[in-house]
């Protein structure tokens, strides 16, 4: 019956779940506008709801692993280490996570989270395989020293053995917090998997996973503000008789129809371009930042995902002369 | 309640296989706060630290996104170094290529380059005039502009690294002076140089009577008639006139040990500057890159044949400093140290 009135009771989470990303997406549209509601209504009018997801899923995807594992990770942490962790919100979280998803979790994790976090990755799924077999299977004291002590032992020399030039690259480059990211998680996690003192376990767990919920959407937000939404493209503009030449207009276009092009510049406001005014258009290159590090892994560059690594990407070539905001006549200098 | 039950045959199943693991647990409890206090860092850093700027960036902070032109003040009557070719109309020399080696690589297309000829006192300031006679503040200045202490602390004035060495030198007419071996050879001379060059402090100091005049062409016409007795600027300017006129002039090695250093003010502008310095050390380290060598070739080498004992520049790209930027793996050009300068 309690388990009834529980379940009811948060039927509206359940409810609330889609509406953080249309929040989200709204707020982009938002941000986009520069807090104008016309511009914003204008994008709302336009703009795909399609790309807005798509954008959405491949931003945010890397954080939907973080939320499952440590979440996970956290009830196990403290099923493994009381008596009765049952009355833990915690627990009562991680107990609803399938083990199917967990693996999907992993499965997507390895594939999207930079090179960087894979050894953190290999941890957390150590110690939820060590702490689940504890629980599991601990009157297994074989099965439990090769889960919770050989097999950490045997990645961690791995690991260490194929990170081990990357991890020595970053601290003489000085990337210090790089060399820890990597070399902390795998020497470790080892000591990850098994029970921390009773009376802190629930502390511990709690905080983090408090903290880690108010922090998550700030940074999901974050991080999805500045994705682009809209192509960015570069537009020549001008009238084939006027002898001083075209213009360069840069923007996103928001969209084109049979005589217009709808466009938002940098600084937020909407331009209409007549389609007779089009001498030509480029789409430029997008806004992501180049990696920070420049430390590799055996010739993986450490901010670079599996995903990425495997997937056809665009060869190099220099930007167009027309997203400098520059003409395109003329020879190269 | 499986669980439940489960995890206390795990707890059991422990005990029996740790017996007294309760410094176990406390070192566990370690660990976790290690990893917790890492991961916090990891988060703190990713979302506060911008590193290095990435060149777009660089581009963003000196204004050249969206610029249609990228103007350049340079010299316009400095043969071999820059020089308005009367006939066609076109600039033409060392520091014309070097202008279009680092407008390329700030992203202007040849025509989008434009010169304006420079005084050499407005250098500072940046204060360019153009045929139509109207003043404009010029982006870059390529003008044979000697990097000093002094010229560094005056407002406006900010030097990239050096893209040319050179060494000053004096030009009488040809046949005079056969012995003249140091400025002292010149006291009570009337010698000309350029107003509010280097040369007039070197030759006030050897108490030569001197005089300026605001371009070196102004002081090789009063060579020619007589006006003077000779000339003192940097060897890579006068070797130009001595070029082209071989039969009029020469050069005399006067055994200055101090290096002219070529560099271009990009007027306070602090990413500019990186942007410029990071064109010459891509010149510099690129062995596919060689705009700066053929410059010298063409421009510098013929004239050295003219030149006789007197070196008119030293024929190797001066060192640059590392510029840090962010780039994707794919875009870094491969760049190797040179014989004197390393990476």
């Amino acid at each position: 019956m309690a388990d009834h009135r529980e379940g009811g009771g948060n039927q509206w989470l359940l409810a609330a779940l889609p509406g953080f990303p249309l929040a989200l997406l709204i707020l982009r549209l938002w941000y986009l506008g520069r807090q104008d509601l016309p511009t914003m209504l204008v994008l709302v009018q336009s703009v795909s709801p399609l790309g807005l997801i798509s954008t959405l899923i491949i931003t945010l995807i890397w954080g939907i692993p973080v939320v499952i594992l440590v979440g996970r990770a956290l009830g196990a942490l403290i099923r493994a280490s009381v008596e009765d962790g049952s009355d833990s919100w915690v627990v009562r979280v991680s107990t609803r996570i399938p083990l199917w998803t967990v693996v999907l979790a992993v499965v997507t994790a390895a594939l999207v989270w930079q090179l960087r976090f894979l050894p953190a990755l290999s941890m957390l799924v150590l110690s939820i395989v060590g702490l689940e077999v504890r629980a599991r299977r601990g009157d297994r004291p074989v099965l439990v020293r090769h889960v919770c002590v050989t097999l950490p032992l045997t990645v961690a020399a791995v690991a260490l053995f194929w990170f081990g030039p990357a991890v020595i690259d970053a601290f003489t480059q000085g990337e210090a917090l790089l060399g820890l990211t990597i070399l902390l998680p795998l020497v470790l996690a080892p000591l990850l998997n098994g029970p921390i003192p009773a009376r802190t376990a629930r502390p511990v767990a709690h905080v983090t996973g408090i903290a880690g919920a108010l922090l998550a959407p700030l940074l999901i937000s974050a991080s999805f503000l500045n994705a682009p939404v809209l192509p960015t493209v570069a537009l020549e503009i001008g009238d084939p008789q006027d002898r001083t030449g075209p213009t360069v207009l840069i923007g996103q276009v928001i969209s084109v129809d049979d005589t217009m092009t709808t466009m938002i510049d940098s600084h937020g406001d909407v331009q209409f371009v007549p389609n007779a005014q089009l001498r030509s258009k480029t789409l430029c290159p997008g806004s992501r930042q180049p990696p920070y590090s420049s430390v590799e892994v055996r010739g993986w560059h450490v901010e670079r995902t599996l995903l990425s690594w495997m997937a056809p990407s665009k060869p190099y070539t220099p930007v167009d002369s027309r997203c400098l905001g520059r003409r395109t006549t003329g020879t190269p200098s | 309640m499986t669980n439940r039950s489960s995890g206390g045959r795990g707890r059991g199943g422990l005990r029996r296989l740790l017996p007294g693991s309760g410094g176990l647990r406390v070192l566990r409890l370690a660990a976790l706060a290690i990893v917790l206090i890492i991961a916090a860092a990891v988060v703190t850093v990713t979302v506060q630290w911008r590193g290095a700027p990435s060149r777009d960036d660089l581009l963003e902070q000196a204004g050249l996104t969206g610029k249609k032109h990228l103007v350049i003040g340079v010299k316009n009557d400095h043969p071999g170094m820059a020089l308005l070719n009367p006939d066609t109309k076109v600039y033409e020399g060392f520091d014309i290529d070097i202008s279009y080696m680092i407008a390329a690589d700030l992203g202007f297309l040849h025509d989008q380059v434009e010169f304006v000829a420079i005084e050499t006192e407005d250098r500072a300031r940046r204060q360019a005039r153009r045929s139509d006679g109207t003043f404009v503040t010029v982006d870059l200045v390529i003008a044979t502009y000697s990097i000093t202490p002094e010229r560094e602390k005056q407002p406006g004035v900010s030097f990239s690294a050096p893209y040319l060495r050179t060494e000053q030198t004096i030009m009488t007419r040809k046949g005079e002076y056969l012995d003249a071996q140091s400025v002292a050879d010149f006291q009570d001379k009337v010698v000309c140089t350029t107003a509010t060059s280097t040369n007039e402090s070197v030759a006030a100091k050897a108490g030569v009577l001197l005089t300026s005049r605001n371009s070196a062409r102004n002081c090789v016409d009063g060579l020619r008639d007589g006006t003077f007795e000779a000339v003192a600027s940097d060897a890579a300017i006068l070797a130009g006139f001595v070029h082209k006129e071989s039969e009029l002039f020469e050069l005399h090695d006067i055994g200055l040990a101090e290096d002219e250093l070529y560099g271009v003010n990009t007027g306070e502008n602090s990413a500019l500057t990186a942007l410029v310095n990071l064109s010459l050390y891509e010149s510099l380290h690129d062995p596919n890159d060689r705009t700066w060598e053929e410059a010298f070739e063409t421009h510098l080498n013929p004239a050295q044949k003219s030149a006789g004992l007197q070196q008119i520049a030293i024929a190797e790209q001066p060192c640059v400093p590392k510029v840090a930027v962010r780039e994707w793996p794919w875009e870094e050009r491969e760049l190797l140290p040179t014989d004197h300068c390393p990476l």
